[in-house]
């Protein structure tokens, strides 16, 4: 037998084993390629992960280039829904360039599309943005969030380093019905805060990362009617293959790292999952 | 969570050995292209003579034998042993993996698994070939539980139907007692089954027996017992006046001595816990018929004197119906207005007299007891009482 470990580099080279029940990656960059490789071919990354039992993807488009890419994935592929923003990185730029309101109007135009069903990426990242991107941060924050409550569609919020802000600015403008934090990064008091205030909490491949015991115990509070798994592909690629590409197939390492997490079996949280996506954005066919 | 991807970066191009399945491409001016074509396969580049001839393993399911094959993947070994993997099975190496000589090439096959666990069904892919291995991989905690089938028993391609019940913890009171078990059953009749705890169709247990156990629950047991008995009862006898032109207007006479027949009762009685809570009467027979009394009251006309009283009555039985309108809310409290009912208690009439009281007021102008006088002269003896006593004598008041 030939050895056919994965490199750390590229995509790994061996699927987990199936899902017992088909999910939802409700997360994806299906356009981004990583460390100077092409991205797959999206017809190749959807059988893969058909192949594992992840059926359905959310494909997120967060700059005017990935926008155009996420409104022609989701008329080709009858597996791919999608959700468009301007990403919080991406809105200080636009703003000194002065093209800020143009690209509202290709938000706005694409977020009318049928099967783009959630705003998102948009909220809040104090990490790449100085205190002079802050202030036109979170007016984008806001405009985005009353988006989506004038066209009914779901909400994905990006939160790096600016838990409270999030919060704050979300209480303040009115939550949509369906508000989600992909790739949720808080502790325990925010998951129990974002809980109550009836939020999803999408776990990507950090989840299943050994120091991310704080994320673990986030999730432990979760309970399943509000739980979502994601990729955030090419990136955030679960254990056993941190540091290699991510994509959709690599979801079943990160739905069983949840499941023991949250003290439940497989099947039970996959379904969840699934009864999940459906509900925030909508059937896929 | 947050990277970018350049503009710059262009996804344009298939280089030769890459998937060609349906693909989406974007040109430097953000023009999306559709490519075409399912070849699923990789085609090799370069194929070289060593590829001829391979000896490799194949395991199926578990099974292994060793082949030989010309070709250069893992799927051409595959299509060379006519498998074909659909999405839900396992190929390792994967399909597209280049094979040498002396490697293993494993395939496990999806299959449905119908699972009920406690009464909610999941349809369950799984590649493992056993029940034990199934739920060992779906994490599924089944110590303790009932599982419908050996869990050494062998799943087929074809899938199994397969029914878990999970152990729940669970109080139960019965007999007074409370205890906590454990108990893998999927009703709370069957919960109490398992348990021993004695109950027949009778007995009360909540919630009711066909109820999903659930973890957590308290199902009480209250034994209900019942028990039948019977008892002797009277029946009063009735009173019948009869009109009789032998006697004197004014003056009855009996004619027939009434007497009280009895029945028996049964009643059930239901005893909860040991506590009687209900007692009702089941059925009841007359076994000794009442005889009815006969009254006979005369009608015929008393002789008149020929220098006699105007009016015509006698002084003795003058008629008195004064307060009449009261004496008829008395009687009707008293009696329900039935100026001839005579239940055996002792009193006698609508107003209820007792023999001695009617006696001492002389209602024996009129009749041996009030009951057989009429409404007028049972309300002039009442009326008498009154002047003495007012209605003191009377428990209803009007």
């Amino acid at each position: 037998m030939s050895p056919h470990s994965s490199s750390r580099q590229g995509l790994p080279e061996v699927a987990p084993d199936p899902l017992p029940i088909d999910v939802v990656d409700n997360h994806v960059h299906l356009d981004i390629g990583r460390d100077g490789a092409e991205p797959l071919a999206v017809g190749e990354a959807i059988r893969r992960a058909r192949a594992v039992g992840v059926t359905r993807l959310v494909q997120v488009g967060c700059d005017l280039d990935a926008i155009e890419f996420t409104v022609e994935a989701v008329d080709r592929f009858p597996e791919v829904l999608g959700a468009v923003a301007l990403h919080p990185n991406e809105v200080p730029r636009l703003a000194s360039a002065g093209t800020l309101s143009a690209a509202y109007d290709v938000v706005e135009r694409a977020a009318g599309h049928e099967r783009v069903r959630a705003v998102g990426e948009t909220g809040l990242d104090y990490f790449r943005t100085g205190p002079d991107g802050v202030a036109v941060q979170q007016e984008a924050f806001r405009w985005h969030i009353d988006l989506a409550k004038r066209l009914g569609k779901a909400l994905q919020i990006h939160d790096r380093d600016a838990h409270d802000d999030v919060l704050r600015v979300l209480e303040e403008e009115g939550a949509p019905d369906r508000t989600v934090l992909h790739c949720f990064s808080g502790d325990l008091p925010m998951a129990r805060e974002c809980v109550e205030r009836g939020y999803y909490l999408s776990f990507a491949g950090t989840v299943t990362f050994k120091n991310a015991r704080a994320l673990r115990d986030a999730l432990s509070v979760t309970p399943l009617s509000q739980v979502l798994v994601e990729t955030d592909a090419p990136y955030l690629t679960p254990s056993p293959h941190r540091g290699a590409t991510n994509a959709s197939f690599l979801v079943p390492h990160t739905i069983r790292a949840m499941a023991t997490a949250l003290n439940v079996d497989v099947p039970t949280l996959c379904t969840a999952v699934s009864d999940n996506s459906e509900r925030i954005y909508g059937p896929w066919s | 969570m947050n990277r970018r991807v350049s503009s710059e970066v262009c996804r344009e191009r298939v280089t030769a050995g890459e998937y060609d399945v349906r693909r989406i491409l974007i040109s430097r001016n953000l023009k999306v292209i559709a490519g075409a074509g399912a070849a699923l396969l990789l085609t090799a580049g370069g194929v070289g003579a060593a590829q001829l001839d391979k000896a490799v393993n194949l395991s199926v399911d578990g099974t292994s034998t060793a082949t030989r094959v010309f070709g250069s993947t893992v799927g051409d070994l595959l299509e060379s042993e006519g498998i074909s993997v659909k999405d839900g099975d396992v190929v390792y190496p994967a399909v597209d993996a280049p094979l040498s000589d002396g490697d293993t090439v494993t395939v496990r096959y999806a299959r449905m698994l119908n699972l009920t666990v406690d009464g909610e069904t999941k349809q369950i892919r799984t590649t493992e070939t056993t029940v034990d291995a199934a739920l060992l991989a779906l994490g599924l905690r089944t110590d303790g539980a009932r599982i419908s089938v050996s869990r050494s028993q062998s799943i087929g391609r074809e899938g199994l139907d397969l029914t878990v019940i999970t152990p729940k913890a669970v109080t139960i009171v019965a007999d007074g007692k409370t205890t906590k078990k454990t108990v893998a059953a999927a009703t709370v009749e069957e919960a109490l089954t398992q348990l021993g705890v004695d109950f027949d169709s009778d007995d009360k247990v909540s919630p009711a027996r066909a109820t999903a156990l659930e973890a957590g629950m308290k199902v009480v047991v209250k034994d209900v017992r019942s028990k039948k008995s019977t008892r002797t009862e009277t029946v009063a006898h009735k009173t019948v006046r009869k009109e009789s032109a032998d006697l004197y207007e004014g003056t009855t006479k009996v004619a027939t001595e009434g007497v009280d027949g009895l029945r028996r009762v049964t009643l059930r009685t239901t005893i909860v816990d040991g506590k009687v809570t209900k007692t009702e009467r089941v059925s009841s027979m007359v076994t000794k018929a009442p005889i009815a009394e006969v009254v006979l009251v005369g009608t015929k006309s008393r002789p008149t004197t020929s220098t006699g009283t105007s009016s015509g009555s006698t002084s003795g039985t003058g008629i008195n119906l004064a307060r009449a309108d009261m004496w008829d809310r008395v009687a009707e409290c008293e009696s329900g207005g039935n100026w001839s009912i005579n239940t055996g208690n002792g009193y006698y009439g609508g107003l209820q007299f007792s023999y001695t009281t009617w006696l001492a007021y002389g209602g024996d102008d009129f009749a041996q007891r009030a009951d057989l006088a009429s409404r007028a002269e049972q309300i002039t003896v009442a009326n008498r009482v009154y002047a003495d006593n007012g209605l003191a004598q009377w428990s209803c008041k009007g």
